[in-house]
């Protein structure tokens, strides 16, 4: 089981981005709210990482992720948008629900506990239709439930 | 969905191959993930961390693995890493790289002869 803070204020559905930049300063200002590490910093790490390959993961659905020093837990963010944009997704449907993690620098195999574990919530379809319609944090948070993760 | 690679090397000239490669090509094609062993990684824990990226860089069609000098913990560690589908090629270079991201579409085992290929084709006689 693994501690990880997610809330309200991390959260954004019909959200207008139209770029995959503009996505991750969104995501950025988000967990740099709750995190308190700055948007310039969260940018940067989740920016280095878009450089070496996209995060897409198919079906319309983005992990961008970064590993941050000076956080004592990971946190997650969720934008939904209404309109898919193109994420140098790795399929041919661009992206839409976009999960994004940050997580301590010394916590590796957290990380990828994480990432494999959301990448697996994501990959079930009935799980994308629901974030697609959520209409509420609460609903959002329901569809991310797992027996790996406790949130915070 | 295309076959996932994961990219085993000495510290982190995967990392900066990856980038060059990204760059010169233009984009990425592939879900890619690093990892890096440095001299103080403890070789059982390093093995573990390379399976779980293997797992969920599977999305069905497999894992390319590249390693770069063949006999040393990084290629070691590769080949410890059990899957159904996997498969490690050594020698990584620019060249091998760049070769297989033009081929997003093959299969693993298409996939891996075409890093084979595009290593040796980049290594002559100027």
């Amino acid at each position: 089981m693994i501690n990880i803070k997610l809330d309200d204020s991390q959260i954004s559905i019909n959200d207008d981005c139209r770029t995959k930049k503009s996505i991750l300063q969104r995501l950025s200002l988000l967990l740099s709210k709750s995190s308190g590490i700055s948007t310039d910093e969260i940018f940067a790490g989740l920016y280095e990482r878009e450089k070496l390959g996209s995060t897409s993961v198919g079906n319309g659905v983005a992990i961008p992720h970064a590993r941050i020093k000076g956080i004592n837990h990971p946190f997650v963010s969720v934008i939904i948008l209404d309109n898919p944009i193109d994420f140098d997704n790795i399929d041919s449907l661009d992206v839409d629900i976009v999960v994004c993690l940050i997580v301590p620098t010394e916590e590796t195999e957290n990380h990828l506990t994480l990432l494999a574990c959301l990448s697996e919530i994501l990959d079930k379809i009935s799980n994308r239709k629901k974030l697609r319609s959520a209409r509420n944090s609460e609903e959002i948070l329901n569809c991310l439930e797992s027996t790996d993760l406790i949130f915070i | 969905m295309n076959v996932g690679i994961l990219i085993i090397t000495h510290s982190d000239i995967g990392k900066q191959m990856l980038l060059t490669a990204t760059s010169v090509y233009g984009n990425n094609p592939f879900r890619v993930e690093l990892l890096s062993v440095d001299n103080f990684d403890q070789p059982n824990d390093v093995i573990q961390l390379g399976q779980k990226y293997v797992n969920f860089l599977d999305k069905g069609k497999g894992v390319l693995v590249l390693t770069d000098i063949i006999g040393t913990t990084p290629s070691n560690i590769a080949k410890s890493i059990k899957h159904q589908k996997i498969r490690v090629v050594a020698g990584l270079n620019l060249s091998m790289i760049l070769n297989v991201f033009n081929y997003p579409k093959y299969s693993l085992e298409n996939l891996a002869e075409k890093a084979i290929e595009g290593g040796i084709d980049g290594i002559m006689n100027l």
